[in-house]
């Protein structure tokens, strides 16, 4: 009988035990939650290009102290400690935008030489609630710096000329604030180039479906259409 | 005896009321997202918003709200169908439109004048065949649905417009053509989010909650993802892709869920043949169809059949349908709440040209994320159970590749297009996933114009063929394309095959 009842004791004692620890996660994770809170880790208000620059060989980036800036700050700090998975090269510079999701906060850098977008180099990494960093997806690349000379380059007028049995441009042409100018980059090649990239209709279509199409600067070609696959 | 039993039965309640007080018994978690505010999301769900205009609306269709499957849009019946709803947050009330989104007719540069306005007593109220009433749904589709995934904790991409139009330019010349379409213009830096709805008939696009809802579904991955290019591939002329289906899943189940019916399209589907009275354009959950078996939908058929995004989005969407009906078995009042919550952070994190077999990791890491896991058995099985098999055995030999380039016949007196017809056999004894057919130019000289091709999953001993006498056309093959004002002669292009679980298996040529 006595040996039953160390027995129950011992059982109760184990059981009490396992279930504290079961529950310890659950519990744990929402601390964490919650200091993540206290410490501004979450965005607050999105923001357009946040990010202060970041450039090859910086070697301090200051975290700032309103809590916008919290985020982008420890974004940035990763992709500085980070030199092998971001190469940045000196005449890059990126720019942060954020957005909050039940995970966290998503920083997306783009790249921008010159002033210029350098189109498929997009970095995702998302800051947890918790404050820990999680590379979504990287396409950074190190491409060679692209050449930046406007004398060569075509108007978007030239550009579009000998194209109107493919498209219609979509606006007017003197609508100077639609013509977007940034260097296109391509997964399949390792070149990079300046491009025109300017919403069209594709004509041999019967409803005007409206894209996209990117266009060499300095001679006029083609680079890439894209439209829209999401058709009902 | 007795006693032991007696106190064997006391052990087993005392175990029992531990397992469900330890939280090994928690059904639907909050582990590491922000708390839901459960009664804001059940007043967006109904759409009863208690400030804004007035609007009278048949939600989510006239064939939904009155249960007559053969009711038109011109019908006396019609007239009974009206609720009120109100519009919240219009900039001014007198036109459907707010800092964000802006609902036009046919064109970004409609007139203003020429748009819906309220009536003497500030309501929207149209007849079902106005035009007015197609914008009047929009706005309100569109702001229930963004107040919807803005409540579960998603910020969404506000640095653009959105316009919605709602019989847009060509529709009058094309009635019959009814049709979809939305444009997140990702490349350009400045260029608006166009929703454009095509078709004028007696089930029009316009009058269906259902396909602004779906509309938004893609607006809204494009939005959580950083336009990272989910279906990149498609987005640059692939016929098919599995990116592009995942796409299309998301969007259909935004829709489904939101209004719980678990199908959409009941209304429009009336436009096109093969649909009985009725029957919705797609379901999520079960039928006697073959849109319930991965197999079915992702095998490469040498008809192309299974080259269709539809096929398999209807799959994908009955997979994320299975989750969600575990989630609210588990909770029937909150489940639903939590299912979206874990789906549509799962999509956040999709890939560049995303995969099956990337979503599904992505929902299981969702999963550990906000609900401590708890959901993993399930998310697998409900893959699992629909024939998406959890690891699929490594392929002792890449795919084979036979191809040569074919030129293109063009007008163009400056480039020139080029194709490949090939052949991709499969040689192993296991099947391969996602097999794909991407053209490189590693030293440039010629432009990957259609980069990638994507073709399923390929049977062991199977062969696609594309091109030449194949049923296939080029149209499924890679395009790409050289300037005639340079030297192209003698230039490498890269062919690269790949597939999820072997070695790619990579051939080179020279034009």
């Amino acid at each position: 009988m006595k040996k039953n009842k160390k027995a129950l004791v011992f059982v109760f004692a184990l059981s009490m035990l396992v279930s504290i620890l079961s529950f310890y996660p659950f519990r744990g994770a929402q601390i964490l939650a919650q200091t993540g809170e206290e410490n501004n880790v979450i965005v607050r208000t999105p923001t357009k290009l946040l990010g202060p620059e970041i450039t090859k060989g910086a070697s301090k980036i200051e975290l700032g102290n309103s809590p916008e800036l919290s985020v982008v700050g420890i974004a940035n700090k990763y992709i500085l400690e980070n030199p092998k998975m971001f190469p940045i090269q000196s005449y890059h510079r990126l720019e942060a935008s954020t957005r909050m999701s039940p995970l966290g906060s998503f920083v997306t850098y783009h790249v921008f030489q010159d002033g210029y977008k350098l189109i498929g180099l997009q970095i995702d990494l998302l800051v947890s609630n918790s404050g820990k960093v999680k590379v979504i997806s990287n396409q950074y690349q190190s491409i060679e710096r692209v050449n930046i000379d406007p004398q060569g380059w075509l108007s978007l007028k030239e550009v579009l000329r000998g194209q109107e049995t493919e498209f219609k441009i979509a606006g007017s042409l003197d609508d100077t604030a639609k013509e977007d100018i940034a260097i296109w980059t391509s997964s399949s090649s390792s070149q990079a180039e300046l491009v025109y990239v300017i919403s069209v209709f594709d004509i041999k279509k019967k409803q005007k479906v409206s894209g996209q199409a990117v266009f060499s600067v300095t001679d006029g070609h083609l680079l890439a259409r894209h439209f829209p696959r999401a058709e009902f | 005896m007795r006693v032991k039993a007696s106190k064997f039965r006391l052990i087993s309640v005392y175990f029992t009321i531990l397992y469900v007080l330890s939280g090994c018994g928690r059904i639907v978690t909050d582990c590491g997202g922000t708390p839901l505010d459960i009664g804001q999301l059940n007043q967006i769900r109904a759409q009863a918003f208690s400030s804004g205009s007035r609007a009278f609306l048949i939600t989510p269709n006239p064939l939904d709200a009155s249960g007559n499957v053969n009711l038109q849009a011109f019908d006396s019946a019609i007239g009974s169908l009206f609720d009120p709803y109100s519009l919240i947050g219009l900039k001014i009330p007198t036109r459907l439109e707010n800092d964000f989104l802006k609902v036009r007719i046919s064109n970004i540069t409609d007139s203003l004048a020429a748009l819906a306005t309220p009536n003497s007593k500030g309501e929207y109220s149209f007849p079902l065949t106005d035009i007015h009433y197609g914008e009047t749904m929009a706005y309100h589709s569109l702001t229930a649905i963004d107040s919807y995934v803005q409540a579960l904790g998603f910020q969404t991409d506000r640095s653009r417009p959105f316009y919605a139009m709602v019989r847009a330019e060509g529709s009058t010349t094309h009635p019959e053509d009814v049709n979809a379409y939305y444009n997140h213009n990702s490349l350009t830096s400045n260029a608006p989010r166009e929703l454009k709805v095509f078709g004028d008939t007696a089930h029009s696009a316009w009058q269906e909650q259902d396909i602004f809802w779906h509309e938004y579904g893609h607006y809204f991955l494009e939005s959580i993802t950083g336009s990272r290019g989910v279906d990149y591939a498609g987005d640059s002329g692939a016929n098919f892709t599995e990116g592009a289906a995942v796409h299309e899943c998301f969007a259909d189940y935004g829709a489904e869920s939101l209004s719980g019916r678990g199908y959409l399209g009941r209304w429009i589907a009336q436009n096109f043949s093969g649909y009985s009275p009725g029957q919705p354009l797609r379901v999520a959950y079960d039928q006697n169809d073959e849109f319930g078996s991965f197999q079915k939908v992702s095998e490469f058929d040498p008809s192309g059949k299974n080259l269709d995004r539809y096929r398999l989005s209807q799959w994908c969407s009955r997979v994320l349908w299975d989750i969600r009906e575990q989630m609210v078995t588990e909770n029937d009042e909150q489940g639903q709440y939590y299912a979206d919550r874990t789906i549509f952070a799962a999509a956040s994190l999709l890939q560049k040209n995303t995969s099956i077999s990337d979503f599904k990791n992505a929902l299981l890491y969702a999963d550990e994320q906000l609900n401590c896991g708890i959901h993993s058995r399930s998310i697998t099985n409900a893959f699992v159970s629909r024939g998406f098999k959890d690891s699929v055995p490594k392929l002792a030999q890449p795919l084979f590749f036979e191809g040569s380039i074919v030129w293109l016949s063009s007008s163009s007196t400056t480039s020139k297009s080029f194709s490949l017809q090939f052949i991709i056999k499969n040689t192993n004894s296991q099947i391969a996933r996602n097999v794909r057919l991407v053209l490189e130019a590693p030293n440039g000289g010629f432009i990957s114009f259609i980069p990638q091709q994507s073709f399923g999953d390929l049977g062991a001993g199977k062969t696609i063929s594309v091109g030449a006498n194949s049923p296939l056309p080029l149209d499924y093959s890679v395009l790409g394309v050289v300037l005639l004002n340079k030297n192209y002669q003698g230039t490498r292009v890269l062919i690269r095959v790949q597939t999820e679980n072997g070695p790619d298996s990579v051939h080179e040529v020279t034009l």
